[in-house]
Protein backbone atom coordinates (compact mmCIF):
# COMPACT_ATOMS: atom_id res chain seq x y z
CA UNK A 1 0.00 0.00 0.00
CA UNK A 2 1.36 3.23 -0.75
CA UNK A 3 0.46 6.25 1.34
CA UNK A 4 2.05 9.54 0.10
CA UNK A 5 -0.18 12.36 1.91
CA UNK A 6 1.17 12.88 5.46
CA UNK A 7 -2.20 13.87 6.78
CA UNK A 8 -3.45 9.79 5.78
CA UNK A 9 -0.30 8.62 7.42
CA UNK A 10 -0.58 10.10 10.40
CA UNK A 11 -4.14 9.02 10.77
CA UNK A 12 -3.20 5.34 10.33
CA UNK A 13 -0.48 5.83 12.80
CA UNK A 14 -3.18 6.93 15.07
CA UNK A 15 -5.06 4.47 14.02
CA UNK A 16 -2.82 1.95 15.06
CA UNK A 17 -1.43 3.19 18.19
CA UNK A 18 -4.81 2.49 19.44
CA UNK A 19 -4.83 -0.76 18.57
CA UNK A 20 -1.26 -1.10 20.31
CA UNK A 21 0.69 -1.06 17.19
CA UNK A 22 3.35 1.68 16.83
CA UNK A 23 4.48 2.04 13.52
CA UNK A 24 7.06 5.33 12.39
CA UNK A 25 8.67 5.88 8.91
CA UNK A 26 12.42 5.93 8.29
CA UNK A 27 12.39 9.33 7.59
CA UNK A 28 10.77 10.23 10.65
CA UNK A 29 13.40 8.70 12.62
CA UNK A 30 16.33 10.18 10.64
CA UNK A 31 14.59 13.20 11.13
CA UNK A 32 14.25 12.75 14.45
CA UNK A 33 18.31 12.08 15.04
CA UNK A 34 19.25 15.22 13.14
CA UNK A 35 17.34 17.58 14.60
CA UNK A 36 17.47 16.24 18.59
CA UNK A 37 21.54 17.07 18.08
CA UNK A 38 21.82 19.91 15.94
CA UNK A 39 25.73 21.09 16.72
CA UNK A 40 26.10 24.33 16.15
CA UNK A 41 29.62 26.28 15.23
CA UNK A 42 31.64 27.94 18.21
CA UNK A 43 32.09 31.17 17.21
CA UNK A 44 30.76 34.74 18.15
CA UNK A 45 30.85 37.89 16.05
CA UNK A 46 29.77 40.47 18.82
CA UNK A 47 27.40 41.11 22.03
CA UNK A 48 24.71 38.50 20.38
CA UNK A 49 27.26 35.86 21.15
CA UNK A 50 27.88 36.99 24.93
CA UNK A 51 24.01 35.73 25.11
CA UNK A 52 24.67 33.06 22.74
CA UNK A 53 26.81 31.56 25.59
CA UNK A 54 24.95 32.29 28.17
CA UNK A 55 22.40 29.60 26.26
CA UNK A 56 24.84 27.21 26.38
CA UNK A 57 25.61 27.46 29.94
CA UNK A 58 23.52 26.34 33.21
CA UNK A 59 20.94 28.60 33.73
CA UNK A 60 19.34 28.81 30.08
CA UNK A 61 20.97 25.24 29.34
CA UNK A 62 20.88 24.58 25.51
CA UNK A 63 21.42 20.99 26.51
CA UNK A 64 17.99 20.08 26.99
CA UNK A 65 17.15 20.79 23.20
CA UNK A 66 20.36 18.72 22.23
CA UNK A 67 22.49 21.93 20.72
CA UNK A 68 25.22 22.25 23.67
CA UNK A 69 28.12 20.73 21.71
CA UNK A 70 29.37 23.94 20.25
CA UNK A 71 32.05 22.58 17.84
CA UNK A 72 35.25 24.28 17.51
CA UNK A 73 35.60 23.25 13.71
CA UNK A 74 33.12 23.21 11.06
CA UNK A 75 33.65 19.93 10.10
CA UNK A 76 31.86 18.66 12.79
CA UNK A 77 28.77 21.34 12.89
CA UNK A 78 25.26 21.34 11.35
CA UNK A 79 24.62 24.77 13.11
CA UNK A 80 25.95 28.24 11.97
CA UNK A 81 24.49 30.90 14.56
CA UNK A 82 25.43 34.10 13.23
CA UNK A 83 25.36 35.82 16.81
CA UNK A 84 26.85 39.63 15.87
CA UNK A 85 27.25 41.96 13.45
CA UNK A 86 28.90 41.08 10.21
CA UNK A 87 31.69 43.60 8.82
CA UNK A 88 32.77 43.76 5.38
CA UNK A 89 35.90 42.28 6.25
CA UNK A 90 34.27 39.54 8.15
CA UNK A 91 31.69 38.13 5.77
CA UNK A 92 34.06 36.05 3.15
CA UNK A 93 35.06 33.65 6.83
CA UNK A 94 31.53 33.63 7.38
CA UNK A 95 30.65 32.80 3.83
CA UNK A 96 33.77 30.43 3.54
CA UNK A 97 33.02 28.65 7.07
CA UNK A 98 29.42 28.19 5.95
CA UNK A 99 30.69 26.22 2.97
CA UNK A 100 33.26 24.26 5.11
CA UNK A 101 30.49 22.61 6.86
CA UNK A 102 28.77 19.30 6.14
CA UNK A 103 25.86 19.32 4.40
CA UNK A 104 22.98 18.92 5.93
CA UNK A 105 23.56 22.58 7.58
CA UNK A 106 20.97 25.12 8.54
CA UNK A 107 22.04 29.20 9.77
CA UNK A 108 20.25 30.84 12.59
CA UNK A 109 20.86 34.99 12.27
CA UNK A 110 21.07 36.10 15.93
CA UNK A 111 20.22 39.58 16.44
CA UNK A 112 19.26 43.01 14.11
CA UNK A 113 22.78 43.23 13.25
CA UNK A 114 23.02 39.54 11.66
CA UNK A 115 19.60 39.88 9.54
CA UNK A 116 19.74 43.60 8.36
CA UNK A 117 22.86 45.28 10.13
CA UNK A 118 20.77 46.55 12.75
CA UNK A 119 21.78 49.83 14.59
CA UNK A 120 25.32 49.52 12.48
CA UNK A 121 23.13 49.90 9.21
CA UNK A 122 24.85 52.93 7.80
CA UNK A 123 27.99 51.75 8.37
CA UNK A 124 30.55 51.90 5.44
CA UNK A 125 31.93 48.83 6.31
CA UNK A 126 28.95 46.28 7.91
CA UNK A 127 27.04 43.91 5.88
CA UNK A 128 23.13 44.67 5.71
CA UNK A 129 22.20 41.37 6.38
CA UNK A 130 24.14 37.98 6.13
CA UNK A 131 21.29 36.35 4.49
CA UNK A 132 22.85 38.45 1.27
CA UNK A 133 25.53 35.55 0.62
CA UNK A 134 23.91 32.59 2.44
CA UNK A 135 20.42 31.47 2.93
CA UNK A 136 19.36 31.20 6.60
CA UNK A 137 16.77 29.03 8.26
CA UNK A 138 15.48 31.28 11.42
CA UNK A 139 15.65 34.38 12.12
CA UNK A 140 15.67 35.80 15.60
CA UNK A 141 15.02 39.76 15.93
CA UNK A 142 16.29 41.48 19.28
CA UNK A 143 19.07 43.46 20.17
CA UNK A 144 20.68 41.18 21.37
CA UNK A 145 17.92 38.79 21.62
CA UNK A 146 17.28 37.10 25.11
CA UNK A 147 18.54 33.38 25.78
CA UNK A 148 14.85 31.95 25.47
CA UNK A 149 15.01 34.19 21.79
CA UNK A 150 17.87 31.83 20.92
CA UNK A 151 15.86 28.55 22.48
CA UNK A 152 12.20 29.45 20.78
CA UNK A 153 15.08 29.61 17.68
CA UNK A 154 16.10 26.43 17.91
CA UNK A 155 12.82 25.12 18.32
CA UNK A 156 11.66 26.31 15.95
CA UNK A 157 14.38 25.19 13.48
CA UNK A 158 14.27 22.01 14.73
CA UNK A 159 9.64 21.97 13.64
CA UNK A 160 11.49 22.88 10.24
CA UNK A 161 13.81 20.14 10.33
CA UNK A 162 10.99 17.49 11.30
CA UNK A 163 8.99 18.58 8.46
CA UNK A 164 11.30 18.22 5.67
CA UNK A 165 11.33 15.28 3.90
CA UNK A 166 14.60 13.96 3.26
CA UNK A 167 14.79 10.43 1.79
CA UNK A 168 12.78 10.92 -1.86
CA UNK A 169 10.23 8.58 -3.05
CA UNK A 170 10.58 10.08 -6.10
CA UNK A 171 13.29 11.67 -8.14
CA UNK A 172 13.23 15.77 -6.63
CA UNK A 173 10.91 14.81 -3.83
CA UNK A 174 13.13 16.53 -1.36
CA UNK A 175 12.32 20.07 0.28
CA UNK A 176 15.97 19.97 2.28
CA UNK A 177 18.37 21.11 -0.10
CA UNK A 178 21.09 18.97 1.10
CA UNK A 179 19.93 15.90 -0.25
CA UNK A 180 19.40 16.96 -3.67
CA UNK A 181 21.74 15.78 -6.65
CA UNK A 182 23.14 19.33 -7.04
CA UNK A 183 25.52 21.41 -5.67
CA UNK A 184 25.35 23.39 -2.33
CA UNK A 185 28.42 25.61 -2.67
CA UNK A 186 28.16 29.55 -2.47
CA UNK A 187 30.61 31.93 -4.18
CA UNK A 188 33.10 33.67 -1.15
CA UNK A 189 32.91 37.32 -1.42
CA UNK A 190 36.41 39.02 -1.90
CA UNK A 191 37.27 42.65 -0.40
CA UNK A 192 37.45 44.64 -3.22
CA UNK A 193 38.40 48.73 -3.62
CA UNK A 194 35.42 49.91 -2.65
CA UNK A 195 33.07 47.29 -1.09
CA UNK A 196 32.51 43.41 -1.31
CA UNK A 197 32.44 41.77 -4.54
CA UNK A 198 29.92 40.44 -5.42
CA UNK A 199 27.88 42.46 -3.19
CA UNK A 200 25.39 39.77 -2.95
CA UNK A 201 24.84 36.30 -4.15
CA UNK A 202 21.42 36.91 -6.41
CA UNK A 203 21.17 33.08 -6.15
CA UNK A 204 20.23 33.31 -2.38
CA UNK A 205 18.64 36.88 -2.02
CA UNK A 206 15.74 38.19 -3.50
CA UNK A 207 14.92 41.80 -1.87
CA UNK A 208 11.74 43.41 -2.66
CA UNK A 209 11.77 45.81 -5.13
CA UNK A 210 11.42 49.44 -3.84
CA UNK A 211 8.16 50.55 -4.21
CA UNK A 212 7.73 54.47 -4.19
CA UNK A 213 4.41 56.30 -4.11
CA UNK A 214 4.22 59.60 -5.66
CA UNK B 1 36.63 -23.64 25.61
CA UNK B 2 36.80 -24.32 29.20
CA UNK B 3 35.14 -21.43 31.15
CA UNK B 4 37.18 -19.57 33.94
CA UNK B 5 40.36 -20.73 31.90
CA UNK B 6 43.06 -18.61 31.01
CA UNK B 7 42.53 -18.38 27.52
CA UNK B 8 38.65 -17.97 28.29
CA UNK B 9 39.41 -14.91 29.77
CA UNK B 10 41.32 -13.79 26.88
CA UNK B 11 37.83 -14.18 24.62
CA UNK B 12 36.26 -11.82 26.95
CA UNK B 13 38.95 -9.21 26.19
CA UNK B 14 38.53 -10.04 22.94
CA UNK B 15 34.97 -9.60 22.85
CA UNK B 16 35.15 -6.14 24.57
CA UNK B 17 37.56 -5.19 22.03
CA UNK B 18 35.29 -5.76 19.06
CA UNK B 19 32.00 -4.46 20.85
CA UNK B 20 34.36 -1.09 22.02
CA UNK B 21 35.47 -0.87 18.04
CA UNK B 22 31.87 -1.37 17.02
CA UNK B 23 30.40 1.37 18.83
CA UNK B 24 33.02 3.13 17.01
CA UNK B 25 33.12 2.31 14.13
CA UNK B 26 28.91 2.28 13.81
CA UNK B 27 28.24 5.84 14.32
CA UNK B 28 31.09 6.41 11.40
CA UNK B 29 29.56 3.85 8.68
CA UNK B 30 26.17 4.96 8.95
CA UNK B 31 27.15 8.56 8.62
CA UNK B 32 29.21 7.30 5.28
CA UNK B 33 25.53 5.87 4.22
CA UNK B 34 23.04 8.65 5.58
CA UNK B 35 24.82 11.75 4.96
CA UNK B 36 25.16 13.47 1.42
CA UNK B 37 28.53 13.78 0.36
CA UNK B 38 28.92 17.08 -1.21
CA UNK B 39 33.10 17.98 -1.46
CA UNK B 40 33.65 21.50 -2.85
CA UNK B 41 37.60 22.65 -3.14
CA UNK B 42 36.53 25.12 -0.05
CA UNK B 43 35.10 22.10 1.90
CA UNK B 44 38.47 20.17 1.82
CA UNK B 45 40.32 22.85 2.18
CA UNK B 46 42.39 23.10 5.15
CA UNK B 47 40.29 25.23 8.04
CA UNK B 48 42.00 27.99 9.37
CA UNK B 49 38.80 30.11 11.27
CA UNK B 50 37.89 31.06 8.00
CA UNK B 51 40.89 31.81 6.41
CA UNK B 52 42.76 30.79 3.67
CA UNK B 53 45.65 28.50 4.43
CA UNK B 54 49.32 30.09 3.61
CA UNK B 55 52.81 28.10 3.77
CA UNK B 56 54.06 25.04 4.27
CA UNK B 57 52.59 22.82 7.47
CA UNK B 58 55.72 20.61 6.83
CA UNK B 59 58.38 23.15 8.36
CA UNK B 60 61.44 21.83 10.04
CA UNK B 61 62.30 23.03 13.95
CA UNK B 62 65.25 24.81 14.09
CA UNK B 63 68.45 22.77 15.80
CA UNK B 64 69.31 24.71 18.30
CA UNK B 65 65.60 24.20 19.86
CA UNK B 66 67.25 20.66 21.05
CA UNK B 67 67.82 21.21 24.96
CA UNK B 68 63.93 21.61 25.11
CA UNK B 69 63.60 18.22 23.59
CA UNK B 70 66.41 17.71 26.25
CA UNK B 71 64.54 18.86 29.00
CA UNK B 72 61.06 17.18 28.35
CA UNK B 73 62.70 13.78 27.63
CA UNK B 74 64.59 14.73 31.65
CA UNK B 75 61.28 16.36 33.38
CA UNK B 76 58.57 14.64 31.63
CA UNK B 77 59.14 11.21 29.94
CA UNK B 78 61.59 10.21 32.64
CA UNK B 79 58.70 10.38 35.34
CA UNK B 80 56.33 7.90 32.78
CA UNK B 81 59.03 5.19 32.54
CA UNK B 82 59.70 5.43 36.63
CA UNK B 83 56.31 4.87 38.30
CA UNK B 84 55.91 1.51 36.61
CA UNK B 85 59.40 0.62 37.04
CA UNK B 86 59.05 2.04 41.07
CA UNK B 87 55.57 0.32 41.20
CA UNK B 88 57.34 -3.25 40.39
CA UNK B 89 60.54 -2.66 41.72
CA UNK B 90 60.34 -5.24 44.18
CA UNK B 91 59.94 -8.00 41.73
CA UNK B 92 62.43 -7.06 38.97
CA UNK B 93 65.31 -8.97 38.63
CA UNK B 94 68.65 -7.32 38.51
CA UNK B 95 68.77 -6.69 34.51
CA UNK B 96 65.76 -4.21 35.81
CA UNK B 97 67.71 -2.47 37.93
CA UNK B 98 70.28 -2.44 35.46
CA UNK B 99 68.39 -1.15 32.50
CA UNK B 100 66.86 1.75 34.67
CA UNK B 101 70.29 3.07 36.23
CA UNK B 102 71.62 2.80 32.24
CA UNK B 103 68.90 5.15 31.40
CA UNK B 104 69.32 7.56 34.19
CA UNK B 105 72.61 7.76 33.72
CA UNK B 106 71.90 8.26 30.39
CA UNK B 107 69.17 11.33 31.35
CA UNK B 108 71.38 12.51 34.56
CA UNK B 109 74.51 13.19 31.57
CA UNK B 110 72.17 15.58 29.64
CA UNK B 111 70.82 17.58 32.61
CA UNK B 112 74.50 18.08 33.39
CA UNK B 113 75.08 19.26 30.09
CA UNK B 114 72.26 21.46 30.60
CA UNK B 115 73.20 23.00 33.36
CA UNK B 116 76.61 23.59 32.02
CA UNK B 117 75.14 24.79 28.93
CA UNK B 118 73.40 27.91 31.21
CA UNK B 119 69.99 26.55 30.22
CA UNK B 120 68.50 25.80 33.20
CA UNK B 121 68.93 29.83 34.16
CA UNK B 122 66.05 31.51 34.15
CA UNK B 123 66.74 34.86 31.54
Amino acid sequence: MEISDPQEMEGLRSELQKAGVFVTTMEFIYNWGRSSSIWPLQFGLACCAIEMICTAGARFDLARFGAEVFRPSPRQADLMIVSGTVTKKMAPQVVRLYNQMPEPKYVITMGACAISGGPFKQGYNVLKGVDRFIPVDVHIPGCPPRPEALIHALVTLQKKISAQTTLPREQGDVSNRAYDKGDQHYPVPQLGAHDIVPPFNPEVWHPEPVRRDS
Amino acid sequence: MEPYSYNYNYLLVAVLGLLGAGFGLAPILIARVLAPRKPSSTKNSVFECGLEGSGDPWIQFHIRYYHYAIAFVIFSIEAVFLMPWAAAYLELPWTGILGMALFLLLLAEGLIWMWSKGYLEWK
